[in-house]
């Protein structure tokens, strides 16, 4: 009943007033494209914007063509320009506007064959829009729309979202525009994470395992508590065998990811499961058009090859992406194949509606070194050369790795209401299976037959299931108090159908010899989220909102005795539990200056149980998380200071987790330790200069502890330091492009760096591990369509420990007296690697380099 | 040979490094709790009461025991956070176990000792009577420190990993040789154990031990072996006619009260001896 009260209240709310037309605020011109003959003569594109009620061009379509080559050029423009709404009284308003582009002929002879000819934009930055009567916009108000007697558009698009993205909705809310970054070496689109601060990645079983993300003082695991989507896709598995919320991303396709969110802290309504230490959502999209292909070669036979398809007639939401890769690994038993398949298509269904269908496949085999103990390494004992590389690289047991399927489809249906509303729809399908074989312990965990030696502690663990579900929002084009779009509301409905199953594998053969667990699991989660904007002032704005998840798992735990006290029994039983949980966050954001800005923000999250935990019958329905931030977030550059923008932020933290998990290695996943809690802060920056500097900087320190029994939620210093999570994280991405000329040929080319400091990371027994350091560096440089790169990771060729752990192993064999004595493991970092990369640019388009 | 690149980069990584650690250090350790240690592990057998000879003791039953051999396979030690649940107790503690004992139904309810704080987890060889009461030491270990209150050891026989130094105990756990006395009658012997798996049956478990483990401090396990011949009765062996040592077989009352009494709790103790200051 409240809803729909409110609603019918705010529509009631809107005023009656003149029209203002929009101002030009970014302006840059386009890029004489490439390719066209030198012009003799101006030629002219208009363009009609329709720019929506923030600024942001929403559409751009073609009413006086220039020429394709021109028209693309002067469209790929618009869509980055912004403007200041037009408005009726206060209130901002959707309009279109007719914008004239011109591309010039050099006024004087050209002495370099090279020289660009000049383009004319259509507003200097800043200007007022009828100082320049040619450059003006004509603003006309949907209601009155422009004759549409002119010449129909050659072709036209719809910009996909927002040009800009939408404002943060705490300090640690981050729109993270791949961009120009894309430059810096990564091998896959898990390393884009690196972008945000406190984020750093390890992985101790392959080439084809998650990630385990460390984000903000958390261990999230392979996802347990850091939320992943894809274009809202969610990616975190429930109940997986390896793990709860295990999400792998290896078969996002790099050169696809357009842009990352990424919310560190339950701080937006719309978070959902897993959301504990954060979201991370992967948003795709091609801006280069036509067909790009490119193959890789390097250390260790790594290969690589990449294909992706953008028509040049479709908007950067409709591409098709097919990625290979293949390798020896860096050391033995790590080799791995695995190929993936990203499509996806938007269709226009009317001028105000687009769907947009989306499908991927993967497919990934790969093997694992595990991890080794160090005492073994230091005293040269493992089954390898002598020499410290070799150790530092060898293995135990060469029955470990895995192999993964994926396939995703999903339909996105995206309405634009009058007054600015969206009403965007969700459906998708994800099928997905999963075997990895892991060996943590060596021979320790079997209790075998009276007279038999151990049989070995590999361990199975396998993964197979179906996700389906919807997810939408509706935002009402409401105007309230001179706020346009106030109002959000939210949905979501997941179903999971999944088998998960561990079972003990003997050390020869590896044959199955005991099951660890074995479930069925059916998993339904309905949520639905309300967030609310207001400006009460005009340096204040108030956002908040609440979430609501409810929860039925239903198990089938298919390993149960088939005998106890009373005799046989069916070896199988049923456990069925409910939960619900509420969230509720605010974001109090405080306008200092008009660069300035002061956001404190606070919320709670959630994580679901896992079936594991359920058939046992031992925890709550959820881990519950606490969290707040407050912070400053501060940008300087727009029109004013022509193409350079820098954007810093800073904030500090604490969170408290009612239930966290940390790794076991007797059952090769994460378990229940009890509540936790962090500390910590960030500061970030990052400096766009010309479209060719691009660097983003960040430093995050965290504290994550275990709080002292029974004392205050406030004490978030106190307690024992939790182990391996990293407290200190520097990470800088920076690329540089640019041209020159070779013989008298443009030859564009662009220089990257990334590096990564992780600073001693907390071992048990009050020890430090050492500090990482590692640096990769790309190169890369275009002549026409070819392009040619190199890249470097780990420059320096470190010997790291990309996982640290700490506990009791025997890997001597099944009849050597064991260690008891725990120890610390650890599965090694790659080394340097070198890569050539060759790259076809078909259908030339203009890009730099 | 170390390259100039190799030597720039170390500098570099340990630049790098000094400057984060120094951050981070600057608030001392890193909190996870616990204590990193190095300290000394050794053998030593024991005197009898009352002896000042090693492998000289008279049994509970009169025998005077004399060894000329003895030599074992040991190992690993383990020593334990947790105290023996057979080291002697208060009598109030114990009358509560009487009325309220606990339950050892569940599993990981069973005695374990909890957590190991100080290993030895390699076997060696011992020879019993070869430092007359001086300790061997075995090397360094790595541990916790900590109190540690009971011990745990295996007996086995050699494993291949011994090599060269197994070849002496010819694939058996333990030889013993000597002669027992008593009146006038003389036994002069010769035993072997086997302890073959299962790892039950091999591991000597709940030794009381009272050792304040810490750095560079050196923990000796005491063997005793006048208390393996407790309620030994060498008159039931039969000496041969040439006076040549009985060959103790396992039908025999000694062994089987070796058997026994090897692997009792109080056949073995343990030492803990502080650093110099």
């Amino acid at each position: 009943m409240f809803i729909p009260t409110l609603v019918l209240w705010l529509l009631s709310a809107s005023p009656e007033a003149p029209v203002i037309p929009p101002v030009p605020v970014e302006a840059a011109p386009p890029v004489m494209p490439a390719g066209v003959p030198a012009l003799t003569q101006a030629v002219r594109v208009v363009l009609r914007l329709t720019l929506d009620t923030g600024g942001e061009v929403s559409r751009v379509e073609v009413r006086e063509s220039g020429g394709e080559a021109f028209d693309r050029a002067a469209m790929a423009a618009a869509t980055r320009w912004r403007f200041e709404p037009a408005r009726r009284g206060d209130v901002p308003l959707e309009v279109q506007v007719d914008v004239p582009v011109m591309f010039e002929p050099p006024a004087a002879p050209v002495e370099a064959p090279t020289a660009a000819p000049v383009v004319t934009a259509p507003e200097a930055p800043g200007q007022a829009p009828n100082e320049s009567p040619e450059a003006a916009p004509v603003a006309t108000a949907l209601a009155d729309p422009m004759p549409t007697d002119a010449k129909p558009p050659a072709f036209s698009t719809t910009v996909r979202g927002r040009t800009a993205a939408p404002p943060p909705v705490a300090v640690g809310d981050f729109h993270i525009t791949v961009g120009q970054l894309a430059d810096v070496p990564r091998n896959s689109a898990t390393d884009l994470l690196l972008l945000a601060p406190g984020v750093m990645l390890a992985n101790h079983g392959g080439e084809g395992h998650a990630e385990t993300v460390y984000l903000r003082g958390f261990d999230a695991g392979e996802g347990k508590d850091v939320e992943m989507r894809l274009d809202g896709v969610p990616l975190n598995e429930v109940s997986h065998a390896h793990g709860h919320g295990y999400a792998d991303t290896y078969f996002i396709i790099p050169e696809l990811v357009k842009s990352l969110r990424v919310t560190e802290g339950p701080y937006d309504p719309s978070q959902g499961d897993f959301g504990v230490a954060g979201t991370v959502e992967y948003q795709l999209g091609l801006e280069r058009r036509g067909i790009t292909a490119s193959a890789s070669y390097g250390s260790f036979a790594s290969r690589r090859l990449s294909l992706v398809w953008g028509p040049p007639e479709s908007t950067d939401a409709t591409f098709v992406g097919v990625l290979l890769r293949q390798g020896h690994g860096f050391g033995p038993n790590r080799a791995y194949a695995n190929a993936g398949l990203m499509a996806q298509t938007e269709l226009r269904l009317g001028p105000e509606t687009r769907l947009r269908l989306f499908g991927a496949s993967y497919g990934a085999r790969f093997s694992s070194a595990g991890v080794v103990r160090e005492t073994d390494v230091v005293d040269a004992r493992l089954p390898c050369a002598q020499d410290p590389d070799s150790q530092f690289f060898c293995l135990y047991d060469p029955n470990q790795g895995g192999a993964n399927q994926r396939h995703i489809a999903s339909v996105e249906w995206v309405s634009r209401l009058e007054r600015g509303g969206r009403f965007v729809q969700l459906a998708y399908a994800v099928s997905r299976q999963m075997r990895s074989r892991e060996n943590f312990t060596g021979f320790l965990q079997d209790t075998p037959p009276i007279g038999e030696a151990q049989r070995g502690d590999n361990t199975e663990q396998f993964y197979q299931g179906t996700t389906v579900g919807v997810r939408g929002r509706y935002t009402p084009g409401l105007v309230w108090a001179g706020q346009p779009q106030p109002v959000e509301l939210g949905y979501v409905a997941r179903y999971d159908n999944v088998h998960t199953r561990a079972r003990r594998l003997r050390d020869k053969g590896g044959a199955p010899y005991a099951t660890v667990f074995d479930n069925q699991v059916r998993t339904t989660n309905l949520g639905a989220w309300l967030s609310l904007r207001s400006s009460p002032l005009p340096w204040l704005t108030l956002r908040g909102g609440v979430r609501v998840d409810t929860f039925l798992f239903a198990v089938e735990d298919l390993n149960r005795p088939d005998e106890d006290r009373q005799g046989e029994r069916i070896p199988e039983e049923s456990v069925e539990a409910y939960g619900f949980f509420a969230s509720p966050r605010a974001t109090a954001e405080v306008r200092l200056t008009p660069r300035l800005t002061w956001l404190t923000s606070a919320g709670l999250g959630a994580r679901s149980s896992d079936a594991a935990g359920l058939s046992d019958a031992e925890f709550a329905p959820y881990a519950r998380v606490t969290s707040g931030e407050t912070g400053l977030g501060w940008r300087w550059g727009d029109a004013a200071h022509g193409a350079t923008t820098v954007e810093a932020r800073g904030a500090v933290f604490a969170t408290r987790v009612s239930q966290d998990l940390v790794f076991s290695e007797t059952t090769g996943r994460n378990q229940p330790i009890g509540p936790s809690q962090r500390l910590g802060a960030f500061g970030s920056v990052r400096l766009l200069w010309h479209e060719r500097l691009d660097v983003q900087a960040s430093l995050a320190w965290a504290r994550a502890t275990q709080p002292l029994p029974g004392a205050s939620s406030w004490r978030v210093w106190d307690g024992t330091v939790l182990p391996y999570i990293p407290q200190v994280l520097g990470r800088v991405d920076a690329a540089w492009r640019g041209t020159t000329t070779v013989l008298q040929q443009d030859v564009g080319w662009s220089l990257a760096l990334g590096h990564s400091a992780i600073g001693p990371r907390p071992l048990p027994l009050d020890r430090y591990s050492d500090p990482i350091f590692l640096f990769d560096v790309g190169a890369r440089a275009r002549w026409r369509a070819v392009e040619l790169g190199v890249s470097v990771e780990n420059l320096l060729d470190a010997r790291w420990r990309e996982s640290e752990f700490n506990y009791v192993s025997n890997f001597r064999g099944p009849d050597a007296p064991a260690s008891l004595l725990a120890t610390r493991h650890f599965s090694a970092g790659a080394p340097r690697t070198v890569r050539g990369t060759l790259t076809v640019y078909l259908d030339l388009q203009e890009d730099k380099p | 040979m170390t390259s100039p690149v190799r030597h720039t980069r170390r500098a570099f990584t340990l630049l790098l490094g000094g400057a984060l650690a120094a951050g981070v250090n600057a608030c001392g350790l890193s909190g996870t709790g616990g204590r990193s240690i190095t300290f000394r592990m050794g053998l030593r057998t024991a005197l009898a009461p009352d002896e000042d000879t090693v492998g000289v003791f008279t049994t509970d039953t009169g025998w005077r025991v004399e060894l000329t051999t003895a030599r074992m396979v040991l190992g690993p030690i383990y020593l334990f956070e947790k105290a023996s649940p057979l080291q002697p107790q208060a009598l109030l503690r114990r009358l509560g176990d009487v009325l309220l004992p606990g339950a050892h139904a569940h599993e990981g309810d069973f005695f374990s000792g909890g957590r190991v704080l100080g290993e030895w987890d390699r076997e060696v060889v011992f020879d019993l009577l070869a430092d007359a009461g001086q300790a061997h030491v075995l090397g360094r270990s790595p541990g916790i420190a900590g109190m540690a209150r009971s011990l745990s050891l295996l007996l086995q026989p050699p494993s291949g990993a011994l090599g060269a130094e197994g070849e002496v105990m010819q694939g058996r756990s333990l030889f013993l040789a000597g002669s027992a006395t008593r009146a006038e009658v003389r036994v002069p012997f010769r035993l072997a154990l086997d302890f073959p798996p299962p790892v039950e049956l091999q591991r000597v478990d709940f030794v009381p031990i009272q050792a304040d483990l810490d750095e560079e401090g050196f923990f000796v396990l005491e063997v005793q072996p006048h208390r393996w011949f407790t309620g030994t009765r060498f008159e039931r062996l039969v000496v041969p006619a040439d006076g040549a040592p009985v060959e103790v077989g396992p039908e025999t009352q000694v062994h089987r009260a070796l058997s026994v009494n090897v692997r009792r709790f109080d056949a073995f103790t343990g030492a803990w001896e502080p650093p110099e200051a």
